[in-house]
């Protein structure tokens, strides 16, 4: 099993699709997290009433990692498409110890590069506020901060059992990146459906990050579990797909 | 790791019994049975779309009978724990990534069995690719990626042999050498398994035909056995399948 999980990790790093996706995370999330910090300096420097009434300096600094995650959902999805199955089954017949092994590899390289991507947007963030930036250990932020990991975490995750489910990237990233774009946003706008919205992956696991959450909010703990039954049903969904396919 | 067996590699026999896998209404493998012993090369003969490929597929675990088995050294390829170190195989469908290098294909292949970087120089230096090994597959000719393919099978030593179509896309010389290396492997008491769709070239090397046509098996004897012109033999037997 360890050697299947280096076998895998080595396969990661030796094609261009995933390691450019997952090296575009950081990018995006510091990127966009200073952007959206020096924005809002400008925007409280001018009192401008455009300013969103419920902005607040810690909840702000994670904006960017909420970008970054699409880089990291077509990591998860080309991790995954980008493996051609023959011989890896070839040298790793068994598919259940395949699907582990692979999983088991996505994590491990992603996870250093997501805690690096949620504490550096962060840092940017409040570095680009200026005097109006809250320190990283303020109330509530270190707790965010670790649900933020997890949210980013599970969604690679996710993507990655929808895409051994898909067979292939498209169906992956073209219904995953709008949906988490726009989709479940969209949604959350009619009352009639936010309720359903509030039960999708990203927005379930968007609790996660969520410093004070409202009071009618699932909260932390319960959007938390939400994305975790979600990723649980993608990554069992892709074993199920795999044990019954033929190359 | 692949243990090594003191410098003698004694390959297992290859049983495929009553095989069978229907796609749809059409059976691409109908009832076939066979055995492939050490020491000797077996050609696996039949007209493209015979069953040839889908057969090997199943033996390597890559799909799944409907009925039959088909085994190696008692086991099925998903039972053995190393598998590469027992089972050497070259495929159209397990073709490496066009976007790696060669060398980062055989690296994967041997770490997942804990396989050292110096036997992967040695399967390159043996197909003779050190020079294209750095180069990413998809600028291959595909003589070089059927050299690569070979490598891969040859990476852990295995006693057992199993190639689909290893001659396509080689040069002439390249065929004499793939001829010589068969024969070499046989004769260090490996199992060779190797199809074609070639009756000429197959019947040089092999000791010994199974033949198939339509998915069904229409021979299985010594290539001395077959009398009189083998080409004529072959579309004899094979002829119906049209």
């Amino acid at each position: 099993m360890i050697d299947a999980v280096r076998a895998e990790l080595l396969k990661l790093r030796s094609v261009r699709g995933p390691v450019i996706a997952l090296a575009l995370v950081p990018v995006i999330s510091i990127g966009v997290g200073a952007l959206d910090g020096w924005s809002g300096r400008r925007a409280m420097d001018a009192h401008n009433p455009l300013l969103r009434p419920d902005f607040t300096a810690q909840q702000a600094g994670f904006d960017g990692v909420q970008y970054g995650m699409l880089a990291l959902i077509a990591f998860g999805v080309l991790a995954v498409s980008g493996d051609p199955l023959g011989p890896a089954l070839l040298a790793v017949p068994r598919r259940a110890r395949f699907h582990a092994a692979k999983l088991a590899a996505i994590a491990v390289v992603a996870l250093p590069v997501v805690a690096f991507s949620v504490v550096g947007s962060d840092l940017a963030t409040q570095i680009a506020l200026g005097p109006y930036g809250k320190s990283l250990g303020a109330d509530g932020v270190p707790r965010s901060l670790a649900g933020a990991v997890l949210y980013l975490m599970l969604m690679c995750l996710f993507a990655a059992g929808c895409t051994v489910m898909a067979r292939n990237a498209l169906v992956p990233l073209a219904v995953l990146l709008p949906l988490v774009t726009v989709g479940s946003q969209l949604m959350s706008v009619a009352q009639s459906s936010r309720y359903a919205a509030d039960l999708l992956p990203d927005r379930a696991g968007a609790q996660l990050l969520t410093v004070r959450p409202e009071h009618d909010a699932l909260g932390p703990a319960l959007g938390g579990l939400i994305l975790v039954a979600w990723a649980v049903a993608a990554m069992v969904g892709g074993l199920a797909v795999l044990r019954r396919r033929d190359v | 790791m692949c243990s090594r067996r003191g410098g003698v590699s004694v390959g297992g026999v290859i049983e495929v019994d009553g095989l069978t896998k229907r796609y749809g209404a059409v059976s691409a493998v109908d009832g076939v049975s066979f055995v492939a012993r050490p020491g000797v090369v077996t050609g696996f003969l039949g007209p493209n779309g015979a069953g040839k490929s889908t057969t090997m597929r199943i033996l390597l675990g890559l799909a799944s009978a409907d009925s039959g088995q088909a085994l190696l050294s008692g086991r099925s390829y998903r039972e053995i724990e190393r598998p590469l170190c027992e089972v050497g195989a070259l495929l159209e469908c397990a073709a490496p990534h066009r976007g790696r290098s060669g060398y980062a294909h055989l690296l994967w292949l041997a770490r997942s069995h804990g396989i050292g970087v110096q036997r992967v120089r040695e399967v390159l230096g043996l197909v003779g690719l050190e020079d294209a090994a750095r180069r990413r597959v998809g600028g291959y000719s595909q003589g070089m990626r059927q050299r690569l393919g070979l490598a891969a099978a040859l990476l852990g030593d295995p006693g057992i042999v199993v190639l689909d179509e290893p001659a396509n896309g080689l040069d002439p010389e390249g065929i004499r050498w793939l001829r010589g290396l068969l024969r070499g492997l046989a004769g260090e008491g490996r199992t060779v398994l190797v199809s074609s769709h070639l009756i000429g070239e197959v019947a040089r090397t092999a000791d010994r035909l199974v033949v198939v046509a339509r998915g069904r098996l229409v021979a299985d004897a010594d290539t001395a056995d077959f009398t009189g012109d083998l080409e004529d033999e072959f579309l004899r037997l094979t002829g119906g399948a049209r």
